[in-house]
């Protein structure tokens, strides 16, 4: 099978090479049959790759350890569930899987893509074969998962036991393929402007795609700090570490480029500033790439130095130096179709959100890089969290704000009176939460803003819905339900936007509640004895160790009692694994809505006792719970609503002169 | 067995992405198809901006003359959206099959008392209404049973 992968790669870069080049070509001598004959191209290496693909999979299947990358990430001991983990469990097989993903979502892309960029498409095609071309080449001359062992061995070296985790089964996959699908809304900006387009016309699908991709980074980055916290065993979801914030930087453009992105589509406005944040935001994601794939700095997320690094550095460079140029080139056709009509107005809100996270990306890239860029003077620095706590904490603060009044903002331009009237509700119910905090002995000054912020944004949302639900209530008779669903339904990117930003108020809320009321003890505890963290008394009870063949399971069992009264039985885990010389820990965590009780174990000493790591972490259950809201939303704000026809275009019905709603209802 | 399922594979994808070239009848213009879809699109972005506006304004977000004067810009980009769309159409061939056709049938309709085609959207609208309830054209009066 490794055999058929391999053959497999080479047929995918000659594929993906020939539809770039095709594609360009024959746009450019007008040459049809090259370019349908280019398309079918894009379309079959995702055929050649899914067969590498599985290639794959059959060789971990089938312990075929002759393969050097199985028999570096597996075992015999392994359960085959881990399999889909394993494939990705090192950097062959990670950039197999980068590219079977890109070049799934470019045939998606070229596929559904609208009539709008029909024009400009065979440029589009070329931007994403060159990216695809870039990971087959390296696969193919650098790390090609299919090498083969001169001998094979009798059992592999086993897979990675951090990884042997839940969260490990979407947290990487979804966080590679949030980096590679940047390069969708890149290549249709791109390809727009290297075929002259340097309207409106790529927007559309850089809106959706920068959605998917935003979404899956989001997703990625939230399953990764679930991950961090029940399996690190430092109790914190968040490292500031150098290989999260490549993850994070990307994430954090995107965002700015999916709102500012509205705005070109429903004004024309900020043309330019949306192909800079695409091009920042596909730099920056090849900058996480990079990172994660053999860039200087070590992390429980990277792959270790490598001469891919240095590859991926030179293509980062391909990567941020020709979209420049591109942009310069079109530059003076660029220009908007509206200009900003007030400051009072959602663009205008939308413009200083975008700003403001850039200031957040920005700063998280120089506390990243610049340990880097000291290293020359002979010096070695590290830039921690407190760094980026006191940096960022205020704009994120900021940027939270913004969520709670940009969208009870009009477009174009809104009077003192109307945003008076919008506010009003939201900012006291803000105000409510914060002085009622004070009043039950609160003094942080940031988790009250934040607080107060967070009630502020929810508060307004559940307003808009409200009014937009009784508005068509009056109007059409129906049902308070049906009427809010009709609401949503009926602009699905404003109310599926409102439902991300919940998503967001609940993230941070756990971030809010762990990082500024958190507990933590760590203690020592011989069977029997007790120990009071918080409202809680946790008594030891016993460990018990386990021969699980690759490695041994201590269990260390512990009675939670609040009141006198037994609340559960936590069972923590902590793994010793000899081939990796190391230990896998699994805390026990009891998880409210209220707060979460964190034990985890340090250390298991010959007498019986255990060294704990108790936590009482407040509100960080909202965090997890975020995921699935945040996926909702964007998932709304996805789905497609009824899709105009060439020979006519639906119109909004009636547009009443007097709409039949009771102002300000 | 690998190579010769890789070899098999390859040969599949090159027989696929050479077959446009043997092709006897080929789809000419992939660059310049979807004209119409896009005059459709940008009235469709145009309607999603009015619904919008009339959301807001029915939120209470936006103040009524604010809501007069941005409605009444929207409604003059659509309706010279809809101008070229139909001007496009025009030029179709099949756009003055459609049009025989649809003389013929309003023909039909007018013996049976009903009003004629709009001549600018081509719109049945029923007996009585003296505009079209689609685009707002005027239509002629319609004729009577003999």
């Amino acid at each position: 099978m490794a055999d058929l992968g391999a053959i497999c790669l080479w047929v995918a870069l000659a594929l993906a090479s020939y539809a770039g080049v095709g594609s360009v070509a024959g746009k450019i001598r007008g040459n049809a049959v090259l370019l349908e004959s280019s398309r079918s191209a894009v379309y079959l290496t995702v055929l050649a790759l899914m067969v590498a693909t599985l290639s794959l999979v059959a060789s971990f299947v089938n312990r075929d350890f002759e393969v050097a990358y199985v028999a570096q990430h597996s075992d015999l001991a392994m359960p085959h569930r881990f399999t889909w983990v394993a494939f990705y469990a090192g950097n062959e097989g990670s950039l197999l899987y980068i590219a079977f993903a890109l070049s799934v979502m470019s045939a998606l892309a070229v596929w559904l893509a609208p009539s709008k960029v029909r024009d400009t498409l065979p440029y589009t095609i070329g931007v994403l074969m060159v990216v695809l071309s870039f990971f087959l080449a390296v696969m193919g001359f650098m790390a090609n998962p299919f090498d083969k062992l001169p001998f094979v061995p009798p059992d592999g070296q086993g897979i990675n036991p951090l990884l042997t985790h839940l969260g490990m089964f979407f947290h990487p996959p979804a966080l590679m393929a949030g980096l590679i699908a940047v390069s969708i809304p890149f290549a249709f900006a791109l390809g727009s402007h290297l075929g002259g387009k340097t309207g409106d016309e790529w927007v559309d699908s850089g809106r959706v795609w920068g959605l998917i991709s935003w979404a899956l980074l989001a997703s990625g980055l939230l399953l990764g700090s679930w991950w961090a916290y029940t399996i690190l065993g430092w109790g914190g979801f968040w490292f500031w570490d150098p290989v999260e914030n490549a993850a994070f930087m990307p994430w954090l453009a995107l965002t700015a480029f999916v709102h500012s992105i509205m705005v070109q589509k429903r004004r024309g406005m900020f043309r330019m500033w949306n192909v800079v944040l695409i091009n920042v935001a596909f730099g920056l994601a090849l900058y996480g790439m990079f990172m994660n794939r053999g860039g200087s700095v070590p992390s429980v997320h990277s792959f270790g130095e490598s001469a891919l690094g240095w590859t991926f550095l030179v293509f980062l460079a391909v990567g941020v130096v020709v979209p420049l140029l591109v942009f310069f080139w079109r530059y003076p056709k660029m220009r908007s179709a509206q200009t900003l009509d007030s400051m009072l107005s959602r663009e205008a809100a939308f413009l200083v959100n975008n700003l403001l996270l850039l200031a957040v990306a920005f700063v998280t890239l120089w506390g990243t890089v610049y340990p880097l860029i000291y290293r020359t003077t002979g010096e070695e620095i590290s830039v921690a969290r407190p760094f980026y706590d006191q940096v960022n904490g205020p704009l994120l603060l900021g940027l939270i704000f913004l969520m709670g009044i940009g969208p009870l903002l009009p477009w174009r331009r809104a009077t003192p009176a109307s945003v008076r009237r919008a506010l009003l509700a939201p900012a006291l119910a803000g105000v409510a939460v914060a002085a009622l905090l004070v009043a039950l002995g609160m003094r942080e000054p940031f988790a009250l803003i934040g607080f107060g912020l967070g009630a502020m944004v929810a508060s307004g949302i559940f307003l808009e819905w409200r009014r937009g639900a009784v508005s068509r209530r009056r109007s059409s008779g129906e049902n308070y339900l049906l009427a809010f669903l009709r609401l949503i339904s009926a602009n699905r990117p404003r109310y599926g936007g409102y439902v991300v930003h919940l998503a967001v108020v609940m993230v941070a809320l756990g971030v809010i509640g762990a990082t500024f009321f958190d507990t933590q003890k760590d203690v020592v505890l011989a069977p029997g004895e007790t120990v009071v963290v918080e409202d809680y008394e946790l008594r030891y009870l016993s460990t018990t160790a386990t021969d699980k063949g690759n490695r041994t399971e201590f269990v260390s069992s512990v009675e939670a009692y609040r009141d006198g009264e037994l609340l559960d039985t936590l069972r923590a885990t902590r793994s010793f694994y000899p081939s990796f010389n190391m230990a896998a820990t699994r805390a026990a965590i009891r998880s409210t809505p209220v707060e979460d009780l964190y034990v985890v174990p340090s250390e298991n000493l010959a007498n019986g006792s255990v060294g704990l790591r108790i936590l009482v972490n407040p509100l960080i259950w909202w965090m997890w719970v975020a995921g699935p809201v945040l996926v909702l939303g964007t998932l709304i704000s996805l789905w497609p609503q009824a899709a105009p026809s060439p020979a006519g275009v639906r119109s909004p019905g009636l547009v009443p002169d007097r709409p039949t709603t009771v102002r300000g209802a | 067995m690998a190579l010769i399922i890789g070899t098999l594979l390859a040969l599949f994808c090159i027989a696929i992405v050479a077959y446009p070239f043997f092709k006897t009848r080929l789809v000419a213009g992939l660059g310049d198809d979807g004209q119409s879809g896009e005059q459709a699109v940008q009235l469709g972005d145009i309607y999603d901006r009015i619904r919008t506006l009339q959301l807001e304004y029915q939120l209470g977000q936006v103040p009524e003359h604010l809501y007069r004067e941005q409605l009444r810009e929207y409604r003059l980009q659509a309706a010279s959206a809809l101008r070229r769309q139909v001007q496009e159409q025009a030029a179709a061939p099949e756009w003055l099959l459609e049009q025989e056709v649809l003389a013929a049938r309003g023909g039909l309709r007018s013996e049976q008392g009903g009003a004629e085609a709009c001549p600018n959207c081509r719109t049945l609208p029923g007996p009585g209404p003296e505009v079209c309830p689609e685009c707002g054209t005027e239509l002629e009066a319609p004729r009577g049973r003999g």
